[in-house]
This record gives C-alpha cells, structure tokens and sequence, in this order.
C-alpha cells in the first residue's frame, strides 16, 4: 500500500475546476481547493467529477442533520411528545449522545390525530427515525420507513 | 552585562538568546482521552494544556444556540502555581475574562462555525507555567487541541509577542524577565498561510515609526511558529494513521 498523503488545515490540494470538486473536509478559496482538516487526501471519482476529499483520522464528532437516519432510545413520554437520546447516526456509534424528541404528529405518516405516543411506544424501546428538522429545542425527528421497537 | 539590559553589545538578550530567535517550542496533541481534542504547549517555561469538546448540543440556556453557526465557548485559566506569587483564583477575574474574550475572537476568523448549526464548541485551556507570551502560547495550544479534534479550521492561527530594545532593534518572543525589565509588548495573532492579522494588542508604547520592523518581526515569528505547530501536527497525523493502518477514518452516510 502506498503512502497516504497527508495534509494539514489551510493546505492548498488543488485547482478548482470542472474536473475538481471540494467534497467532506475541504473548502474552496479563490479558485483553489484547500484542506480544512488533518487527515489523509482522498479523492473520489464521482461521474466523471474528481471529489477531493480530507478524511480524519482520529474519532471525528458528528452532529446529525436533517434527514439523517439515527437510532434512540426512548426516555420520557408524554401526551404530546416522547423524549429520546440518539445514539448512532447511520452506521456510526457516538461517543456523546444527543437528545432528540419525536412528536405525535410525526410518529405515523397516515390518520395523525388518532396517533396515542404511549400505544406506540414504551420508555427504553430502541427506534429508528429520520431527523425531520432542527429546532432550538431539539431534533424533532420522524418516524423511518420502519420503526423497529424492541426491548 | 546589566541586569537592566534588554540586548547586550554584542547583540545577545538576558536567556543568550538574539533579538530574531524564538524559545524552544515543543507540543503535544493528544494528552488527553477525554476530551475530543486536547494539545500541550511548552514556549520557553511557558508552559500550556488546551482542551476541546465539541460539537456538541448546545448545554444550559438553549437560547444562545445560533440557527446559521456554533457557538464557540472559551475560557481560560491559570493555575494557582503558575506564576511567582501564588493567584487567589485560577479564573474569573477580569484579566482571564479578557483574555477569554480574546481567544474566542481570535479562533472564530479561522474556525468554520458554519458547518454546525445549533451546536456549540468549548475549548478550555489552561496555564501552567507562566513566562511572558501567556496569551500567544494559548492560541497556539488552543490551534492545537482544535486539529486534535478534528474541527475544521480555514488555517492555523499562530501568535507571536514581539518588542522593542534599546530603542531601534525589534525582538520577537518576549519572555517574563523581559517584560518585566520594561519596554513595551506587541502581541499579534494571525493567519500565517494568508498573511492576515486576526488580533493585535500592545503594552505600552513606541514610536510610530518602529511598528512596522516590530510588527514584521512579530508576523515573522508566527510563521516561523507556524512550521513548528506543522510538523507536530504532521507527526502526529502520521503516528495515528500508522498504528491503525489508516483505517480509523470516519465519514458520514
């Protein structure tokens, strides 16, 4: 194996142009591509367009966004809401939980207003979910495809 | 040689060092497993710790989290210890509030806070041995800790002091006795790689017409500094990537 190229934050990696294209880890700064963080350059061909990538690599934080699928487990329901911590984001295991509320308008996509939190779920089911916005209180977050309950 | 002498005939300074010469710096990232980032710092005696944890929610009053950026939490300390005569309290008066404010503004033209909303950032440092430079030493460690983990940064933010001696000769990384002996201190932060000054503060006074020399000394020395932070940076890029056989990478589905 060869090498990896290592760079350091502020490091110019290349030309900006239609080839190239500043991905994960890179900024763009007067028509050049430079490195936002200390890793190794990876770049990934994508359709014919280069996506010059930096890769960290020491455990990176992630901070969920909106649309990301997540796994939580339940901690406080109410009437209107229940209360989760997320715990992975994708396939990625966190090392400091977020929290995250899931509201009865969003549990089930058809027949909202019959929706009861306590019928659904129960304090310590692990659920998956999609973020469906960032607020100032919270993640609220939507029900996936599938919620998988389980104890 | 006077004890009261800044720069000695033959142009050598009170630790024999000259006017363009820099301290010993020596660093560290990684000290610490607890936190996400963490660096050491040592500049002459000067010597520094710097946490970061971060990102993460935005903890205590919700409404400071800002819907576009993170915030970005400084605070700085002092040990007890640190310098000659034993501190009351390592934090909370109103020289380290200052300079909390100071370090936070500094960080902010380098750190991309965009990319996190409703987040926060907190970088804690902290001095343990305090030998003139307090301030540019914690920016560099806080620089550091920063890439330790893993936020993203624009650049390095480097700082330097630099001072007057005798009048006409410019002399970069003051240390405590030279303060001390007198003349005044520019302390500059910049951004090395884009030549730009992000923070400048000045003790004391000296003519105008000696600013620039000072101040070029001072940028020089932050570059200077800035290939230093470089290579431990790349070191320990190097270290981490070859023991897990760069696979310990993490990216987001």
């Amino acid at each position: 194996m060869t090498k990896p190229l290592i760079c350091v934050p502020g490091q110019r990696l290349c030309i900006l142009d239609k080839i190239h294209e500043s991905g994960q880890g890179t900024y763009e700064r007067q028509g050049y591509i430079y490195s936002s963080l200390a890793g190794i350059v990876d770049v990934v061909d994508k359709e014919g367009v280069k996506v010059v990538e930096v890769r960290s690599t020491g455990e990176q934080t992630l901070v969920p966004t909106q649309g990301d699928i997540v796994t939580a487990q339940v901690t406080i329901l109410t009437q209107d809401f229940c209360k989760c911590v997320i715990k992975c984001i994708g396939n990625t295991v966190l090392s400091r939980t977020y929290r995250g509320m899931l509201r009865r308008e969003d549990v089930c996509a058809t027949d909202k207003d019959h929706v009861q939190i306590y019928k659904s779920y129960r304090p310590g089911d692990v659920i998956l979910a999609r973020v469906v916005s960032f607020s100032e209180f919270s993640f609220s977050k939507g029900n996936a495809l599938t919620i998988n309950s389980y104890q | 040689m006077s004890r009261k002498e800044l720069l000695s005939k033959i142009g050598l300074r009170q630790d024999g060092r000259r006017a363009e010469e820099l301290r010993r710096i020596r660093c560290k990232l990684g000290v610490f497993t607890q936190p996400d980032g963490s660096a050491y710092l040592e500049q002459g005696l000067t010597k520094v710790l710097a946490a970061v944890y971060g990102p993460h929610q935005v903890r205590g009053g919700r409404s400071k989290a800002q819907h576009d950026a993170a915030i970005l939490n400084c605070q700085f300390s002092m040990a007890v210890f640190s310098t000659g005569d034993r501190k009351k309290r390592p934090r909370g008066d109103r020289k380290s509030t200052e300079i909390s404010i100071h370090l936070r503004q500094a960080l902010l033209a380098a750190v991309k806070v965009e990319l996190y909303p409703w987040s926060q950032i907190d970088v804690f440092v902290e001095v343990l041995h305090a030998d003139g430079g307090v301030f540019s030493a914690c920016v560099n460690a806080a620089t550091l800790a920063l890439i330790d983990a893993g936020i993203p940064l624009k650049e390095y933010i480097c700082a330097c002091t630099a001072s007057l001696a005798n009048n006409n000769v410019a002399m970069v990384d003051i240390s405590n006795q030279e303060e001390i002996i007198g003349g005044p201190v520019l302390t500059v932060v910049a951004l090395p790689m884009s030549a730009k000054i992000v923070h400048m503060e000045m003790f004391q006074r000296f003519h105008l017409d000696h600013l620039p020399k000072v101040l070029n000394l001072a940028l020089q020395g932050c570059k200077d500094i800035k290939v230093i932070l470089d290579e431990a940076v790349r070191n320990h890029v190097e270290d981490i990537g070859s023991t897990t056989g760069w696979s310990n990478t993490t990216t987001k589905q």
